[in-house]
């Protein structure tokens, strides 16, 4: 039996069992004995995978202020156990066995993550150069080069932190650059490790790349240019050349990479729209690009330029999609990431640029139609020119983001440009996008913006989420006979949400099969929202009326159909996650409208309020929170209170304490000491010393016994509760203009009374919605005006708290 | 450099002053200026921006001087077309705004110093410009008593702007020069609170584009501020007090006064509810706490009336002016040059992502399922590593085997011998 010091004191919190664990661990990373074949089932590494990261093996700290009397021994024992962890890694990594060596690697990465600082500087060196050893062995598995790359930047994502190692580890990460040059060369399967590896060289190892920055941005484009890689490494390399020009770090080589994107951007499109628009765009925009007199870069060459032979309608699908979405890709990285220095944007350039894609809609537009425009032609790129557009849209996108308010002197044109294409995109995945645009306009831009928009928001939403203009448009499509008349229907269904008869049913379902999904129906509803918030209802009132019914007709609605009380309109094939959060967006477009000011109170507050209620019994969903903000947020709309600025009591106190505190010990003298030596504080002067001792004396009594009366409320002297000023060192008129809310404080009550707070004379409350715009509003209506139950209106109390 | 600043000057040349508002010392003397009335500002709390009062009244120009929140002497001297009065600037600091002594204003794009447009907006001289809490309007009053509403956007369309009509509202309740415009809180319904020499101050609703409300005052003010909870607001008036007024009631909405100033207030700033800053006519700065209605400290900034009272939070590491181009004259309507913008991105602040353990997980998963050819590959490997090893053992085994019946003869072999 174990000597009883071997048992846990501490149970699971004993950190003697953290090195006892690791131990173990250690143990079944050897493959000796019967132990053999269950590394190889990669349970057994989950499993110890699991362990040191819930434990904590690794990290070899000890709780602050940890007095145990056996402290040295425990760390002794933790470090000896990392110590065998460590070196039994070290041989799986340089074994030859590929799933020895993969586990190895794996967890040596996870232990330069949690090991501690000591230990990384003693022993990186010997783990860079195991870690080399694998990279550059060629006979490598995927598995292995993966973890051999994330291992690497790990270790000097760690290092970067040291100053003291900075030198050495640069001088480490170049010896890096080349086995990565030499993969992308390759044309590597797993690149995706050795860009991660890239780029955070780049983030802290600028100079490491700098050497070779021109060879890195040639590798990365010709990698871009040659366009056949998949679309998820094409993402990772575009975000690696725009992260580029951080090797450098200035203003010049920011803009080189931009202009290049730009220009070969451009290039492409002189290419695929050929026929398709008015000519000289691209010459235009090149101009734009590269002003007179100026050089343009040495453009990236296209590798796999594409020889006559190459059919172009396999080309277009194949190349020149993926390439034009790296390209635009990059720029957007470059547009929103952050850079040490302020760049140039070319601001026009590339609104040109945007504004030339998104007026290709696919007709012909030149009259002697070109041999390369063949009718198959026009067929292709038409089905590739949404993707085209998406593509483009995001660029504009990064561009509104990246310029916040820089983009005013262009604002209106980017308007134009979007309002024009927003009457022409018809396809949901593109609507969504342009709605999110149009959002991201408000955002930036504000009130003005809203001026601007308000109508094509409401406008086009209204049309995506109005069902009834769905029936008709159904009724159109077809199967006319069977939706004879349902729009009428429908419509007397929506006034009165109770009709729900078996036939309405049925065609609501057939309605909710063909209506606009529900992705753009969510970001119509995010793109009201917005608008509300930051618009109001700034010269639009009768555009505001329209949405404020759209919203609650669809919020009452989508909650319904939320909770599943009714049923009929259930969308089928609508995955419930994305319901929710069409109803989560509803119900908070729904509050934007309820919130948002407008010349008149909020026409469906109660039905608001109901719905509300409603939904916060959902409990556990995000709807319920949100319904519980909502009302929280209503509050001030239904009880409006004029709150007096202090209403505490206490804080008479208070001003005892601070008064002396700064007084005497921060300003000694100030209020009047130093009267004779008045230039010991140049800066400051003395106010009224003179009056204002004696009068200090004075105020100090009166507030001690203020200060004593404030905690005993019952007494309710109000001489005793006047604040401390009241007549003090003051002329009469500032007692006769006192501030009516301490009047009423001293009048009535010091005790701590909310309802105190709401006790105002009437002429204040009317006078308070006037400032608010709710003209119409007076008192009594405010209160007989809120039908919900659950919320009584505020009593206006009569005041007779004037002073006399 | 302290966290929170009280700048003066005054339409003398004394400077700029600056203290600590909360140590109340005195920091540093930004030399040469004497702005006029609004003529003071800080440029997205990345350096002071001042307009000069012209030389004489004959002169054509006077100069905005920049300078930076270290430094003593200006950095930047700039000649707008004409004397520029109030000075605003947004708070990411991108774009500067002055009126002009003919009723014009002027946008300048503060990186490039391009005056990036200029419109005729008032008749007479521009006195105060303020922009909205969103920044989206500009909100100018003129000394004819006339206050209007731009919405910038607008400015900067070619097609609205040939119509003309580019004010978005233009209130003409003043009926003589408008001394101060103050803006709330809020989106799109803010509220607009404007004085004048007509002894009144006047209060527009945004969203509704008229006036809410008139309030009339004993004296002419000549300065506002208003409460950060929008509760009141504070009017610093020629008889040397500073009127509290409640914005919430309609009649005698006076609910406090400040008086300390035997002479005109002449600029005040409120900080947080409970600090007031004001300057009056005779270079003497007070700081009010609002609770108390009590004078906390005085500063003394010149002998000389002051103009502009400004409590600034300057950005911990200050812009380096050396390549702050000045400000240009005229707008520039070369096309190559204006579809540029100078635009400061983030600083990047890189931070650690580490790897290894997310991959490890994602790779185990694969192993798991083991349906990836890296894993088939490398179950490969191991299959003929360990067959080798097999192999190898199995030869050991058998040349034991061999050894040993070889021995096992010869041993035989040896006992039959005799």
């Amino acid at each position: 039996m174990a000597p009883f010091s071997d048992y846990l004191a501490g149970g699971v919190n004993d950190l003697r069992l953290k090195p006892r664990i690791l131990r173990s661990l250690t143990r079944d990373l050897d493959d000796t004995g019967d132990r053999r074949s269950r590394l190889f089932d990669g349970e057994e590494l989950a499993n110890i995978l699991e362990k040191v990261q819930l434990h904590g093996l690794l990290s070899e700290v000890l709780p602050e202020g940890y007095a145990g009397k056996d402290e040295a021994k425990l760390r002794e024992e933790w470090r000896s156990a990392v110590d065998a962890w460590v070196e039994r890694l070290l041989l799986l990594v340089s074994d030859k066995m590929p799933q020895k060596c993969w586990a190895g690697t794996c967890l040596l990465g996870v232990t330069i993550e949690e090991c501690t600082s000591e230990r990384l500087i003693a022993s990186y060196s010997i783990w860079f150069e195991k870690l080399l050893q694998n990279i550059q062995a060629s006979s490598n598995n995927r598995f292995i080069y993966e973890a051999s790359y994330a291992c690497l930047s790990d270790l000097f994502t760690r290092l970067s932190s040291f100053p003291n190692v900075k030198k050495e580890s640069t001088s480490f990460s170049g010896r890096l650059v080349q086995p990565i040059l030499q993969l992308l060369d390759d044309d590597g399967s797993f690149m995706e490790a050795a860009i991660d590896l890239l780029c955070m060289l780049i983030k802290f190892y600028p100079s490491a790349i700098y050497r070779c920055y021109d060879k890195v941005e040639s590798a990365l484009a010709s990698k871009i240019m040659s366009g056949n890689s998949n679309m998820e490494v094409l993402k990772k390399i575009s975000g690696a050349l725009a992260l580029l020009p951080h090797a450098k770090g200035d203003s010049g080589s920011w803009s080189v990479i931009m202009q290049k994107l730009m220009i070969s951007i451009n290039l492409l499109l002189n290419d695929v729209f050929e026929g398709l628009e008015e000519e000289g765009k691209g010459s235009e925009i090149m101009k734009l690009l590269v002003p007179a007199g100026m050089e343009a870069p040495p453009l990236w060459d296209q590798k796999n330029k594409p020889e006559g032979s190459t059919h172009a309608t396999r080309r277009l699908r194949e190349s020149i999609s993926p390439l034009l979405y790296s390209l635009t890709y990059s720029c957007c990285v470059m547009l929103t990431n952050p850079y040490p220095v302020q760049v140039t944007i070319p601001v026009r350039p590339l609104l040109t640029l945007i504004g030339r894609v998104l007026n290709v809609d696919g007709t012909l537009v030149s009259k002697t139609v070109l041999p390369s425009t063949t009718s198959l032609y026009q067929e292709l790129l038409c089905s590739e020119l949404p993707t085209f557009h998406l593509y483009i849209l995001d660029l504009l996108i990064a561009t509104i983001k990246g310029l916040k308010s820089q983009l005013l002197p262009h604002a209106a044109s980017v308007v134009q440009h979007v309002t024009d294409y927003f009457r022409r995109a018809t396809l949901p995945s593109i609507r969504a996008k342009v709605y999110y645009t149009l959002e991201l306009l408000l955002h930036s831009m504000g009130a003005g913006m809203s001026l601007y928009l308000a109508e094509h928001v409401i406008g086009n939403a209204s049309i995506d989420l109005d069902e009834v203009h769905e029936n008709i448009c159904i009724s159109k499509l077809g199967n006319e006979a069977s939706l004879k008349g349902s729009p009428k229907k429908r419509k007397r269904g929506r006034s009165s949400s109770q009709s729900n008869g078996v036939e309405e049913e049925t065609k609501s379902v057939i309605a909710g099969k063909k209506s606009a999904p529900l992705s753009v129906k969510i970001a119509a509803l995010r793109a009201m929202e917005t608008l509300l918030s930051v618009g109001g209802s700034l010269k639009s009132e009768t555009r505001r009326l329209e949405a404020d019914r759209l919203l609650i007709n669809l919020a009452t609605k989508s909650l319904d159909t939320f909770t599943g009380k009714a049923g009929k309109y259930l969308c089928i094939g609508e995955s419930p996650t994305l319901q929710e959060e069409y109803c989560l967006v509803a119900l908070q477009a729904l509050l934007s409208s309820l919130l948002s000011p407008s010349h008149v109170r909020p026409p469906y507050l109660s039905q608001g309020l109901e719905l509300f209620q409603k939904g916060k019994l959902e409990i556990g969903t995000e709807v319920a929170t949100f319904c519980e903000k909502a009302l929280l947020a209503l509050e001030v709309l239904i009880h409006p209170r004029d709150i007096p600025l202090v209403n505490y009591p206490i804080p008479i106190a208070a001003v005892v304490s601070m008064n002396e505190f700064d007084d005497e010990e921060m300003h000694p003298g100030w209020w009047g000491e130093s009267d004779d030596d008045g230039d010991t504080q140049p800066q400051s002067m003395d106010v009224d010393a003179q009056k204002s001792q004696g009068v200090e004396q004075e105020r100090r009594e009166d507030n001690k016994e203020a200060a004593t009366s404030s905690f005993e409320p019952e007494k309710n002297e109000s001489s005793s509760v006047l604040p401390p000023e009241l007549g003090l060192g003051h002329t009469q008129a500032a007692v006769d203009q006192l501030p009516s809310q301490y009047l009423q404080n001293i009048g009535s009550d010091t005790k701590y009374a909310v309802s105190q707070d709401t006790v105002k004379d009437t002429q204040g409350k009317k006078s308070y919605y006037d400032l608010l715009g709710n003209n119409s509003l007076k008192g009594k209506e405010l209160m007989n005006d809120s039908d919900s139950d659950s919320v009584p209106p505020v009593m206006l109390g009569e005041t007779d708290t004037e002073s006399d | 450099m302290e966290g929170e600043m009280i700048i003066a000057s005054s339409p003398v040349d004394t400077g700029v002053n600056s203290w600590g508002l909360n140590s109340g010392t005195k920091l540093l003397n930004y030399k040469v200026c004497s702005s006029p009335r609004h003529g003071l500002t800080s440029v997205g709390s990345r350096f002071i921006a001042s307009s000069q009062i012209p030389a004489s009244r004959s002169a054509s120009t006077a100069p905005i001087y920049f300078w930076s929140w270290d430094k003593p002497q200006f950095g930047v001297k700039s000649f707008p077309a004409e004397p520029i009065g109030p000075l605003t600037a947004n708070s990411e600091g991108t774009y500067l705004m002055g009126g002009g002594s003919s009723g014009s204003i002027y946008l300048w794009e503060v990186a490039s110093g391009k005056l990036l447009n200029k419109w005729h907006a008032h008749y007479r001289s521009v006195t105060c410009l303020a922009l909205s809490d969103d920044e989206s309007l500009l909100i100018s009053g003129s000394d004819d008593g006339c206050v209007r509403v731009w919405n910038l956007i607008m400015i900067f369309d070619a097609l609205k702007a040939q119509s003309g009509l580019s004010y978005l509202y233009s209130w003409t309740e003043h009926a003589l020069r408008v001394t101060d415009i103050v803006v709330g809180r809020g989106l799109s319904n803010s509220i607009i609170i404007s004085s004048s020499e007509d002894r009144t101050c006047k209060i527009f609703s945004l969203s509704e584009g008229k006036i809410m409300r008139s309030i009339p005052l004993d004296s002419v003010a000549d300065a506002l501020a208003i409460d950060p909870g929008e509760h009141r607001f504070y009017a610093g008036c020629r008889d040397g007090k500073i009127y509290i007024k409640s914005l919430n009631a309609e009649n005698n909405p006076t609910i406090g006064i400040l008086f300390d100033h035997s002479v005109a207030v002449t600029s005040i700033a409120c900080r947080d509810g409970t600090t007031l800053v004001s300057g009056s006519e005779d270079g003497i700065i007070r700081i009010w706490d609002i609770m108390t209605q009590h004078v906390v400290r005085v500063l003394k900034h010149a002998k000389a009336p002051i103009s502009n009272v400004l409590l600034v939070k300057p950005t911990r590491q200050g812009t380096n002016l050396a390549h702050q181009p000045p400000l240009s004259k005229y707008v520039d309507s070369s096309e190559g040059d204006l579809g540029r913008n100078i635009v400061i991105l983030p600083q990047p602040c890189w931070k650690p992502n580490f790897l290894s353990s997310g991959l490890m997980g994602r790779q185990l998963k694969e192993f798991q399922e083991n349906n990836s050819s890296a894993v088939a590959e490398m179950e490969v490997e191991r299959l003929r590593i360990e067959n080798k090893k097999l192999v190898e053992m199995a030869e050991k085994w058998k040349k034991l085997c061999q050894d040993q019946q070889s021995f096992y003869v010869k041993e035989l072999l040896d006992h039959t011998k005799p």
